[in-house]
């Protein structure tokens, strides 16, 4: 009876790490401390373009082909989300076996200055 | 005995179902390399989004408008937008995002006041006409000479292609080319595509 306990809360915390979304929190400074992402992310990079304009790329491998879902929250200096009705919702992204993807996001608005990558 | 029998058809007519059903994004190569689940072989929200923002990111990384200074902004027009598929599209879905980014960019700024078959927005040639209209204060009707004229046309083309594949399946392409014109000199400042490739059963329809 305690072992089905045991395993009823294992499962509930299974289920709810794999609905808790890591998160990227990249700004001015590199990725934030609050920063908690799987380990098939292996690289990220900011940078301002020619244009002036936020610019990051992050780049995943994954050692099994796997869709991932990942939603893009663009900042302005005071922390306050910009709406981008592109980016306002999850979008899946399939990563094959041991191939690696570069997924390179540019900020259309000038006000952007972080960016928050969540993936699940 | 018969519970098993029941289930085991049960399973087998869920997986002929939904194998019939499955349509997947593909790379358009000979190797269909699956790209993921599509949502349907027609166009849907996430495809005209996946365009719109490949669109977008190319035009914003592009040296062409390196040199648009804050408080410059050009006026950009919607041109003709031709939608060379079966299915019946709003165009703007696809440039409405496009004009709102390019907007934000603070490097552009859309006229609703001129575009390919008539206004955006007929509002601007509608108050003008009230000129020597005695109900209203004549003062606070547009002054004539005062609407801008656009400084780029955004037009482009969205074409379809059906190909029969073996197996009863059929790969959709669809290819989405958009270019930026300069009224005053006619050259194409930008150019851009973006093909998105399905792959589904040739019975499920694409509009």
């Amino acid at each position: 009876m305690h072992f089905k306990k045991i395993l009823a809360g294992c499962a509930a915390a299974v289920l709810l790490s794999a609905c808790t979304p890591s998160l990227i929190h990249v700004q001015d400074s590199g990725v934030s401390a609050e920063s908690q992402y799987p380990e098939y992310v292996t690289d990220i990079r900011r940078r301002s373009n020619a244009n002036g304009l936020l610019e990051v790329q992050v780049t995943f491998q994954s050692p099994r082909t796997r869709t991932i879902n990942y939603k893009i929250e663009w900042l302005d200096n005071q922390g306050y989300a910009l709406r981008n009705p592109i980016d306002e919702r999850y979008r899946a992204l399939r990563l094959m076996r041991n191939e690696s993807h570069v997924m390179h996001k540019l900020a259309s608005d000038k006000r952007a200055t972080d960016i928050k990558v969540y993936i699940k | 005995m018969k519970n098993l029998k029941l289930a085991t058809a049960v399973l087998a007519v869920t997986l002929a179902l939904t194998g019939c059903s499955q349509m997947s994004y593909t790379d358009g190569t000979a190797a269909r390399v699956n790209k993921g689940d599509a949502l349907s072989l027609g166009l849907d929200r996430e495809d005209f989004d996946n365009a719109a923002e490949t669109m977008i990111q190319s035009m914003l990384s592009d040296p062409a408008f390196v040199n648009i200074a804050p408080g410059q902004r050009k006026v950009i027009a919607i041109g003709r937008v031709v939608n060379d598929t079966p299915q019946r599209i709003d165009t703007e879905k696809l440039t409405g995002k496009i004009t709102s980014a390019l907007r934000r960019s603070g490097k552009f700024v859309l006229t609703s006041a001129v575009a390919a078959g008539g206004a955006l927005d007929s509002m601007s040639e509608d108050v003008r006409e009230l000129r020597g209209n005695a109900e209203f204060n004549q003062k606070t009707i547009a002054k004539s000479g005062t609407l801008v004229a656009p400084d780029f046309s955004l037009a482009g083309k969205i074409r379809q292609d059906n190909v029969k594949l073996a197996n009863r399946k059929v790969q959709v392409e669809y290819f989405f080319l958009l270019r930026m014109t300069d009224l005053n000199s006619g050259l194409v400042y930008w150019e851009d595509e973006q093909t998105i490739d399905k792959i589904g059963s040739s019975k499920s329809v694409s509009w």
